[in-house]
């Protein structure tokens, strides 16, 4: 032991003396800021390689670590979007059911399970039937406005003509003026507005109602804004592009009118 | 065990159309995944499995459009025999011939079916009526070598695919 004091006294008398010397380094910020800028750049260096020899040693446990947590990001973004779809469902459907409950008419509350096959219909199909009282020709609506009719009832199932179909006609009002008119469908995002006669009193931005005149559809229903006031082509009468309050192509849930 | 394969692959096609076509619409307008299954059916098995397919798939469209009911089982079938009928004076194995093909026949049932909409009294746009003609028939074209290229493999298996 004490041969290897002897040996070693020099070394360890000159370590002494340095660390002596350092301590005002580590103490004094005077001394301590530029010994650190020194040293900034190697402990950089050396920060780099112990991880880049940790990443080599420990590079299958991370390997396997990065797959778990892969996996476990997509369940959770899996769950998040689920959660997600379900709050905006509940949202709508919450729209819906005030709308039901503040409204003075019978609804059915239903939801859209299919869409037409070809781009010549604007065609709905929806998981209640006659099972659950639902006859041809009630309207369907939403709570922001008229969406369409029923057109074909099975026991469980039933077919609804959207507004934008051509082969649909609404009798409406314009609300302000009360003029009279038909809404018929152009199988795009807008209505036309028919028979309105030479000099309709009808404005842009007027909002267009259901009359109530033919039985299928009740007084009041809001179908849209009128965006567009044209002059026919045979200059003999004026008809109007109308905005529908639903937005039909995103048609989830509906509500059935039920006389 | 093709042909059942290729029934559940028109029994799938219908549902995207039926469900999942509305997202991927273009100008108001999408593709006709089930004409498509039809024409590869043509292309792909003999007169009588053909046929049988186009009346099956014709079937399913009309189930769920709001139309004169049999149209589209009637127009299928026809395009499965002009096709067959087709091949046996041409050589259709050529995929442009193929994309050609595919087109026209789009256009020709979309102009059939708005044509029949307009006889009936349905008054539909002449802007509405080019662009579900036109845009239809090139949309239906363009997924065509996708739909083409999925059912090859299904019939076939992927590997000689």
């Amino acid at each position: 032991m004490s041969l290897l004091l002897k040996k070693f006294k020099k070394k360890i008398l000159y370590g002494f003396l340095i660390g002596i010397l350092l301590t005002p380094v580590f103490f004094n910020p005077a001394f301590r800021h530029p010994f650190l800028f020194v040293l900034k750049k190697p402990l950089g260096i050396f920060t780099l390689l112990r991880r880049e020899l940790g990443a080599m040693i420990y590079f299958h446990r991370n390997f396997i670590q990065n797959e778990r947590l892969k996996k476990e990001i997509d369940l959770l973004r899996f769950k998040l979007n689920k959660l997600e779809e379900l709050y905006l469902e509940e949202g709508r459907v919450r729209n819906l059911v005030s709308f039901k409950n503040e409204s003075d008419l019978r609804l059915i509350l239903s939801r859209v399970i299919a869409r037409s096959a070809d781009s010549w219909h604007s065609v709905v199909l929806i998981d209640k039937g006659s099972n659950h009282a639902i006859r041809p020709g009630m309207s369907v609506i939403t709570h922001l406005g008229l969406a369409g009719r029923v057109v074909e009832v099975n026991k469980t199932t039933s077919k609804i003509r959207l507004i934008n179909d051509a082969n649909i006609g609404v009798s409406t009002l314009v609300q302000r003026s009360r003029q009279e008119g038909l809404i018929s469908g152009t199988l795009g995002n807008r209505l036309i507005l028919k028979y309105l006669g030479k000099s309709p009193d009808i404005k842009l931005n007027d909002r267009i109602i259901t009359s109530g005149l033919n039985q299928t559809y009740p007084k009041g229903i809001l179908i849209g804004t009128v965006i567009d006031i044209r002059e026919d082509f045979s200059a003999t009468s004026i008809y109007a592009i109308v905005e529908p309050a639903v937005d039909l192509s995103k048609i989830e849930e509906v509500l059935i009118v039920v006389p | 065990m093709n042909k059942i394969k290729f029934f559940a692959l028109i029994i799938g096609l219908a549902l995207i159309q039926l469900i999942f076509m509305e997202y991927f619409k273009f100008f108001g307008v999408a593709a006709d995944l089930l004409l498509i299954s039809v024409v590869i059916a043509s292309l792909s098995f003999r007169f009588r499995s053909a046929m049988l397919i186009a009346v099956f798939a014709g079937l399913i469209k009309d189930a769920f459009a709001a139309g004169s009911f049999g149209l589209n089982t009637l127009l299928f079938p026809l395009w499965t025999f002009s096709i067959l009928r087709l091949s046996q004076d041409i050589d259709i194995d050529n995929n442009m011939i193929r994309l050609a093909l595919i087109c026209i026949i789009a256009a020709l049932q979309n102009i059939i079916c708005g044509s029949v909409l307009i006889y009936l009294g349905k008054s539909i746009p002449i802007g509405v009526f080019l662009r579900i003609v036109f845009i239809g028939s090139i949309y239906t074209t363009i997924v065509f070598p996708l739909i083409y290229r999925i059912s090859k493999d299904i019939i076939y298996g992927a590997k000689r695919a």
